[in-house]
């Protein structure tokens, strides 16, 4: 006989949260109201005036568990916020990256927009949104001068190039998680949103705090995985060809909020929170079989290689991966007045000279001189190795 | 698939292809390469001077040992000018270090080095066997890592020397970048990126020469240079965690090569951000880099992710990230390494050198640096000490 929920004391309590049991319905409202706690932190530091004013974030959906529960969760929030008078307008955008480049970037029914407008279907209160990959070389928060964009053919045809010319799985891992937020960034801007949304998990966090590490970018992980305001520099295209090889100008700076309500919510709560609604898991593409079963290690990325530990961790030992991310959290955010033209992390240039001092010049690097100075050392891995 | 010519020289067949960055060399370049690479990082962090005299920490082990005959050959090809000697630790286990003490002294001769070996016995009056007949097998590695990592300095003082190396390598490195993150103990992490740890502090400083080099790079210059070195595993780590950290950076690195350097230019990167700056840098938990005990799986206690788990259990902010994020005062964990002013580590692309040294606590016992009033070692000696009667009566 199961126990009964020591929250609301329903017996036959179904579940077991944070190692106590806890019944169906007192689990979804732990969920979400740890996130709506998190939507009211992000309200307080980002209100510009004391008036009520609309709240229109744009959240990034990967129709994986974290980021559909995170549309869920909006979507309940502004059917609530509606339904009282007077409380300041919710307006979620929810957007889809499509990532795939075998289709033309305006082809219709494409297998992402179809399971989007099923999204669409289950979360009436929110607006929902596809976006092609493509789209990314219009954005102007990258200096793309610094990285090896090859200039002909169509946008989707630019990048499965500039792809396939990537040096390894990792190095297009990381390119793509870059563009991804990059493109969701330039939507939240362009159209005047006030914040832009991460579904990651703790789990989630926890696993991209030791990528960061583990791409050479330990310098980033305090601005990759807090909550707060992050500096977004914009570049002006040069379209005179006599400036070719010469990098942009960087043309503005401003600070926009990036938020991740679901980071005190571990990646098995998510989980057991979407079987509680079968309609929303339903949506919830189930994941590839081969990626469950062991790859050779060339296939994977460094990305892949966390995930799979963290997914190992995170039972028994939970508290570890709190860990991780309390203690990334608690590493100075340092800037500098140079940014990195790819990532957009603050330059550390002290870090960057020490490093040359110690290791030596690396004769294999000398290709990279040209966005010497303008990359991070991620990010420049990232491009050459 | 035809033979592969060497990328430097481009005359010989390449025998090595180097696990760091996969360039394919013949051995005469591969070896020439390698320790080139350690030349460099010694010249640019200047960790010595004429004349110094210069203790390498020796066990036999594969990362000592090459440790050893790599300095040996830059000592004499650069004239550096050092006095180096190899100083080995006993730590009285019967049958485990007879042979790989075998194996320093026929370094000593090999490398024409004098030998110092030093006793447990001698240095703190009693021997790893003796402490396990008092307290069991349970939690002794503590008492292993404890006193070894005080043995070398204290070994080095009895030689007035005062400088001791150490074989860690990059692997180490970068595996105790992430153990402490996974941990969450900046003020280690910041400590364990340093190359240069000690100094003034405690009157011997510390420094890994090796810092850069893959593991799996020294095991090749240990087979192309066909050194003579022993491997095993310390019998007495039935703790010894396996796999946590150990086998994630090996999986790290079949993925992406450089995955290893990049975890050690994200742990020094990230030592100038935590909260004191980078300050610490002593060598007090360091695994010793030299076999034995430390070696490979679990260079220090604590390793395993039960043990750490439970251990965040017990403190009151581990169940949540509640009260980290909705209020902006941060609960401080006091931690031994918080309360003291340990030595600010300079800012080595302007400066280099050992570190400058701030405020300093010495254990009133033995004189070694601490930051509680009386060391770890002295502290577990006590312990011992009053246990020591039973066992003469059982004795
Ligand atoms: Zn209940
Ligand atoms: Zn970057
Ligand atoms: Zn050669
Ligand atoms: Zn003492």
């Amino acid at each position: 006989m199961a126990a009964s929920c020591s929250r609301c004391k329903a017996p036959d309590a179904k579940f077991e949260l944070r190692n106590v049991a806890t019944c169906e319905n007192c689990f979804r409202e732990y969920v979400d109201s740890k996130v709506i706690k998190r939507f009211t932190v992000l309200q307080r530091e980002t209100r510009a005036s004391p008036k009520p004013e609309p709240r229109r974030y744009v959240a990034g959906l990967s129709f994986g568990p974290s980021s559909t529960a995170l549309t869920q969760i909006l979507d309940k929030t502004a059917q609530y916020q509606a339904s009282r008078k007077g409380s300041s307008p919710f307006e979620p955008l929810v957007v889809h990256i499509d990532t795939d480049l075998s289709h033309p970037a305006d082809a219709h029914d494409t297998p992402a927009q179809k399971l989007l407008a099923r999204y669409r279907e289950k979360f009436p209160n929110v607006s929902l949104e596809c976006v092609h990959l493509s789209k990314v070389l219009s954005v102007n928060t990258i200096d793309w001068t610094t990285i090896p964009i090859p200039g002909d053919g169509s946008d989707v045809e630019r990048l499965r190039q500039f792809f396939s010319s990537l040096p390894s799985v990792t190095s297009r891992a990381d390119s793509l998680r870059l563009f991804i937020r990059h493109l969701l960034l330039h939507v939240a801007l362009e159209r005047s949103y006030s914040a832009l949304l991460f579904g990651h998990s703790t789990t989630a966090l926890a696993s991209l705090t030791l990528s960061e590490v583990a791409n050479g970018r330990g310098f980033a992980v305090p601005w990759q995985i807090s909550d707060g305001l992050f500096a977004v520099c914009t570049y002006r295209r040069t379209a005179d060809p006599a400036s070719a090889g010469e990098s942009s100008q960087e043309e503005s700076k401003i600070q926009f909020p990036i938020y991740y309500p679901l980071r005190e919510i571990l990646k098995n709560e998510i989980v057991t929170y979407l079987s509680t609604m079968p309609s929303v898991q339903d949506l919830i593409p189930s994941p590839d079989k081969a990626s469950s079963s062991v790859v050779s290690h060339k296939d994977q990325s460094i990305e892949e290689v966390m995930a799979r530990y963290f997914d190992g961790v995170e039972g028994p030992y939970s508290g570890i991966v709190t860990n991780v991310v309390r203690t990334a959290g608690k590493l100075d955010r340092l800037e500098t007045s140079q940014y990195c033209r790819l990532c957009g992390i603050t330059l550390d240039e002290e870090g960057d000279s020490t490093w040359a001092g110690e290791l030596g010049d690396d004769p294999a690097d000398s290709s990279l001189t040209q966005s010497k100075g303008k990359l991070c050392y991620g990010c420049k891995r990232s491009m050459g190795g | 698939m035809p033979p592969t010519t060497c990328v430097r020289c481009q005359t010989n067949k390449a025998v090595v292809k180097r696990p760091k960055n996969h360039h394919k060399l013949c051995r005469d370049c591969f070896i020439a390469v390698f320790e080139d690479e350690v030349h460099h990082t010694i010249v640019s962090s200047k960790l010595f001077y004429r004349g110094e005299k210069v203790a390498i920490g020796a066990s036999g082990g594969k990362d000592s040992t090459v440790l050893a005959s790599v300095l040996k050959t830059l000592n004499e090809r650069h004239d550096y000018g050092l006095d180096l000697v190899l100083l080995s630790i006993d730590e009285g286990i019967k049958g485990y270090r007879d042979d790989s003490l075998e194996t320093v002294k026929r370094n000593a001769v090999q490398y024409d080095m004098p030998l110092k070996i030093v006793g447990y016995d001698e240095l703190y009056g009693w021997t790893m066997d003796q402490v396990v007949e008092t307290i069991g097998k349970k939690g002794n590695c503590t008492y292993c890592g404890v006193f070894r990592r005080q043995a070398l300095d204290r070994g080095a003082k009895t030689l007035e020397i005062k400088h001791v190396v150490t074989g860690h390598n990059a692997d180490d490195v970068a595996e105790t970048v992430l153990m402490n993150l996974l941990r969450g103990d900046l003020p280690r992490l910041s400590r364990s990126t340093s190359i240069v740890t000690g100094g003034s502090l405690n009157d011997v400083k510390r420094s890994k020469p090796l810092k850069y080099a893959y593991e799996k790079e020294i095991v090749l210059y240990a087979h192309h240079k066909k050194l003579d070195y022993f491997s095993t595993e310390c019998i007495y780590s039935p703790e010894a965690f396996r796999g946590t950290a150990r086998s994630l950076i090996k999986n790290l690195e079949k993925v992406r090569p450089s995955a290893i350097l990049d975890i050690v230019r994200s742990g020094e990167d990230m030592a100038r951000l935590t909260p004191d700056k980078g300050q610490g840098a002593c060598a007090c938990d360091e695994g010793e880099g030299m076999g034995g005990c430390g070696s490979a799986d679990a260079k220090t206690s604590g390793n395993d992710l039960a043990q750490m788990e439970a251990s965040l259990k017990e403190k009151p902010t581990a169940n949540g990230l509640e009260t980290e994020i909705t209020s902006n005062a941060t609960p401080k964990v006091i931690d031994s390494d918080d309360v003291v002013k340990l030595p600010i580590r300079q800012r080595r692309s302007k400066e280099p050198g050992p570190v400058q040294l701030q405020t300093l606590g010495k254990c009133v016992k033995c004189g070694y640096m601490s930051s509680q009033a009386m060391c770890q070692a002295c502290t577990l000696l006590e312990g011992l000490n009053k246990n020591r009667p039973e066992i003469s009566i059982e004795g």
